[in-house]
């Protein structure tokens, strides 16, 4: 070990008498003795403004300047400084600079003059090799600790910010350069000459960043816009919308075609009608299993006007070709859509609760007749609800009785229907989480998704909490769907993870499903199967007990897909992925696994960040590079 | 192969394969046998391209062998625990050159192994031993040539080796570095040491070793003792008298004699064959009964490079070129 050892401090040595090290140390302390100025004051704005907006004010008194900065609190404006400093300054810029630095180091090594003292002496070549590899990492680590440790130190003492985590950059920095490193080393024990040994290593890091936009445009420009968002289970076929912009595009399978058709198509008129009144939130798809159609509140008139958009059900049915009409108008704050099992539509917003009307008087099942006429202006509602509906965050239905169940802030409160048929309070219970996000009936419980990635049970009838889950951190629930049988319950979280519990037993079980991780999408079906989407836009149904693939929905590929299957994806796979431990960065400063939580009611899955996929291949990679040097090396007649 | 070899090499062969699509094959050793025993100062001589620096790097590990067996101190050649014991001073060397003569020491003791207190102790005595005990604490880049092959000795000589290797250890060193090292050598084989060198200097290597061998094209054309060497192929001995040329010419056969010149004063030099001892006793006892006055009795021997240079002209004019072209390996 000791002649390795001394390997490794000649490599110190050798940098501190070029003056190198002294260098790097002397610009590091200047940066870090320049921002140590710098002021973060929190505000909460303007005295005279009507509302108080939280502002921090970013100041340097260098040059006497400060600038406001609205929304944004100190912790925020560090995390984000912090990890944009590390992931872009050192991990990009600090990270060349280093391989410049340490790019002669083994080229000499294995010079003619050089190797044979070294190899003349009782070392193993690829000890030699490996401890002038170490040397050059443990010179980085010197330089990385110090910059790291100064600006948490900085962003402590000065600023009141201790995030310990932040220390954890420093191994991964110096992974990332070790990646970059085993390159140039390689380089530098074959070709032996340091600028050859720069040149591969950027090219490297070339192809690597090259491989990856490509993938990132591929998949933003072809895939992610047939991403399956959402699904509905029909009585026959399986109906999927993706994100497109403004609104859902919707499409239903294609038995013959293996593909997915569209379907539920809006008219010209209302695509144009959506683009002009902005980014629609997305309502869920509602199946209609009585009347046999399908269902999405949304935007469907302007008024002549005043230039008012109207908020309407729009409906299609299989026999019409899912064609889009207009069903019935409603009161513009309504956000929920609900089938009770008389086959009534209910819509819940903030300003209540009411049964939607069809823009006749006549019967549902006669829509189909009238879809000529032009729309009401006029809501066509009756408020069916309590005088004291509450401001609530999710609502559902259970249909053996109607009664409904809606969750606030604080409480669980069901609400049954009356002789009359209106809705009357049937019992509270209070919460235990703050922030509930999501409810769903299932049989005698019913499941709340609340901040923080919280699943808790509560007995529908006492709605006593029975029991609580947290299966994946903070991650917060996107979709919560339940079987019609009661018996399972389904959660959807916003890293794209399926997490399944048998409600009945209130035990949770595995979901193996395939390719989990890259969940878009969950839904049951009339049969109590769960339809799954993956990989984009492949939908599988899983029976439950046990958990097995019964029925497929794979579309034929188009070119562009293949192309992204079979050629992007692959190519990616195989090179390492050094770029995206930025995403590590990401994590180990602000602990999310998500670029950022969707908006409240938003089916999309958030960004995942990629945090451990590149570390796993970034250290096969590194072993294979170093196993290569080391396998030559040892071949080699030096 | 015997216990008692520090080096034993016995038909060594090693190919190199030069070129991507065309390869060339080149015979730098062919079928090379030498065994250098304990306590032996061992020259290697040839002429450049003959496979001397391939034999070492062969024996030290830093080549590997393309077939033939090959030993250092009863383990196989490329055996860590040989090189332990052998100090090597390779041909134009470079140190790392942040080194200092005193940190360079400590940097290849330690690569030895060498635990830090035997560094200390060793590293004085060393440079002092080479003459540069006043430049230790000078950067190894500001070292002349003869300076750094000083130092490369006693780098050499650190870890107290067995065995020392040098690879044209005089280059570049001035007549009196190689005087000083020549007593270096000296010491070293009255310490029992082994050495083996390789150089061009036929008198450094005639002054110094006890034995060698010459090589040349991969191929040890001739090996052992310097006198073996250096001895003439056809026996020829000059014998003074003082007499006539008439009574000398009628004591010996004709044929003995080879050539007679005069010397000045009544004293001739007469060369006659004789192959052995047995032949120059009888001219000897032949000119005496004849009454000739015998002044001196000499027999002349050629130089270690006189025998080099013979034996190179014999190579050049018996065999071509090794490099085998157009031959492609697989």
């Amino acid at each position: 070990m000791r002649p390795h050892l001394a390997i490794i401090t000649d490599s110190f040595r050798e940098a501190i008498a070029s003056r190198v090290l002294l260098l790097l140390l002397v610009l590091a302390t200047l940066f870090l003795l320049a921002i140590v100025p710098i002021s973060l004051r929190e505000s909460t704005g303007e005295a005279s403004a009507p509302v108080a907006i939280p502002m921090l004010h970013v100041g340097y008194p260098l040059f006497a300047s400060e600038s406001a900065l609205p929304m944004v609190t100190k912790d925020d404006f560090l995390d984000a400084m912090l990890r944009e400093f590390t992931d872009i300054v050192l991990g990009v810029i600090g990270i060349m600079v280093a391989l410049l630095v340490t790019a002669s180091s083994i080229p000499k090594t294995y010079e003619a003059g050089s190797v044979d003292l070294l190899l003349s002496k009782p070392l193993s070549r690829s000890g030699v090799f490996l401890a002038n590899f170490v040397g050059g990492c443990a010179f980085i680590l010197l330089i990385a600790t110090y910059v790291i440790v100064g600006l948490w130190l900085i962003a402590g003492v000065r600023h009141g910010y201790w995030n310990q985590r932040f220390l954890l950059c420093i191994p991964l920095l110096l992974f990332l350069f070790a990646i970059y490193y085993s390159v140039s080393a390689l380089a530098g024990v074959i070709w032996k000459n340091a600028v050859v040994s720069v040149f591969i290593a950027v090219a490297f890091w070339c192809l690597c960043f090259g491989s990856r936009a490509v993938k990132w445009l591929f998949e933003h420009g072809v895939m992610n816009p047939s991403r399956v968002v959402e699904i509905v289970a029909t009585d026959d076929t399986i109906i999927t919308s993706v994100p497109f912009g403004f609104g859902a595009d919707t499409f239903v399978w294609n038995q013959v075609g293996n593909n997915w058709t569209p379907a539920f198509v809006a008219s010209d008129e209302a695509r144009h009608l959506r683009f002009m009144s902005g980014p629609v939130k997305q309502t869920p798809l509602v199946y209609d299993p009585y009347a046999k159609q399908l269902l999405q509140l949304t935007a469907v008139s302007v008024s002549p006007t005043d230039g008012r958009i109207s908020r309407g059900i729009v409906a299609g049915r299989r026999e019409d070709g899912w064609q889009q009409t207009v069903w019935g108008i409603v009161p513009d704050d309504m956000t929920d859509l609900l089938v009770t099992s008389k086959g009534r539509y209910l819509v819940a917003g903030p300003s209540g609760l009411f049964v939607a009307k069809p823009k006749t008087d006549e019967p549902p099942d006669d829509q189909r007749d009238d879809t000529s006429e032009e729309p009401e202006l006029s809501p066509s509602a009756s408020s069916i609800g309590p005088d004291d509906w509450p401001a609530f965050q999710s609502i559902a239905i259970d249909r053996r009785d109607d009664s409904l169940v809606v969750v606030t802030a604080q409480q669980l409160i069901r609400y049954n229907v009356n002789d009359e048929g209106r809705y009357v309070r049937g019992g509270s219970g209070s919460l235990k989480s703050a922030q509930p996000r999501r409810i769903a009936i299932c049989g005698s419980s019913i499941a709340v998704a609340a901040a923080g990635g919280k699943i808790e049970l509560y007995d529908a009838q006492s709605l006593e909490r029975q029991s609580e889950f947290a299966p994946h951190g903070e991650n917060e629930v996107t979709q919560l769907v339940s079987s019609s049988d009661g018996r399972w319950l389904a959660a959807l979280y916003n890293h794209q993870q399926l997490w399944l519990c048998d409600a009945q037993q209130q035990q949770p079980i595995a979901a193996d499903v395939w390719r989990q991780g890259d969940v878009s999408a969950i839904s049951f079906m009339p049969d109590n199967r769960l339809a799954v989407a993956t990989a984009y836009n492949h939908v599988r149904a899983y029976r439950l007990d046990p958990l097995t693939a019964d029925t497929r929905f794979d579309p034929t590929l188009t070119t562009p897909e293949t192309i992204y299957w079979y050629v992007v994806t692959p190519i990616y796979t195989v090179l390492p992925k050094p770029g995206e431990l930025g995403d590590m960065v990401t994590y180990l400063v602000t602990g999310k696994r998500t670029l950022q939580s969707p908006p409240d009611g938003d089916v999309r899955p958030a960004e995942k960040l990629n945090i451990w996929q590149p570390v796993w291949t970034n250290l096969v990679f590194l072993a294979v590079v170093l196993g290569v040097a080391c396998f030559y090396v040892e071949r080699k007649d030096f | 192969m015997s216990s008692d070899a520090i080096v034993e090499v016995h038909d060594l062969y090693k190919t190199y394969r030069d070129g991507l699509i065309r390869r060339r094959r080149i015979d730098a050793l062919r079928g090379v046998s030498l065994r250098i025993g304990r306590g032996e100062i061992f020259g290697l001589l040839g002429p450049n391209g003959a496979g001397k620096t391939t034999l070492i790097k062969v024996l030290l590990g830093i080549v590997r062998k393309t077939s033939g067996e090959a030993s250092l101190m009863g383990r196989a050649v490329g055996d860590r625990r040989s090189r332990m014991r052998v100090g090597f001073l390779p041909e134009n060397h470079r140190f790392p050159q942040h080194h200092t003569g005193n940190s360079a020491l400590r940097h290849f003791g330690r690569l030895s192994g060498m635990p830090f207190s035997m560094i200390a102790e060793r590293a004085p005595k060393l440079l002092k031993m080479v003459g540069l005990a006043e430049r230790g604490d000078s950067p190894v880049k500001k070292y002349s040539k003869g300076m750094q092959q000083r130092l490369g000795l006693a780098q050499a000589m650190m870890h107290d080796p067995e065995l020392l290797v040098l690879d044209e250890p005089t280059d570049g060193v001035d007549p009196v570095g190689r005087k000083e090292m020549r007593v270096v050598l000296e010491r070293l084989k009255g310490e029992g040491k082994t050495v083996f060198i390789n150089s061009h200097l036929l008198q450094e290597v005639e002054l110094i070793c006890d034995r060698v061998a010459i090589l040349t094209d991969g191929v040890v054309r001739r090996e052992g003792p310097i006198d073996q060497l250096t001895q003439t192929s056809q026996a020829e001995s000059t014998i003074e008298v003082r007499c006539e040329e008439e009574i000398v010419r009628a004591a010996l056969d004709s044929k003995t004699i080879l050539r007679v010149e005069p010397r000045g004063g009544e004293v001739l030099a007469i060369t006659v064959s004789a192959a052995d001892q047995t032949a120059i006793d009888r001219c000897i006892d032949e000119l005496r009964c004849a009454g000739v006055s015998i002044v001196s009795l000499s027999s002349p021997r050629r130089t270690l490079e006189d025998a080099f240079l013979e034996v190179v002209r014999q190579q050049a004019a018996g065999q071509g070129p090794d490099v085998v072209d157009a031959e492609v390996v697989s």
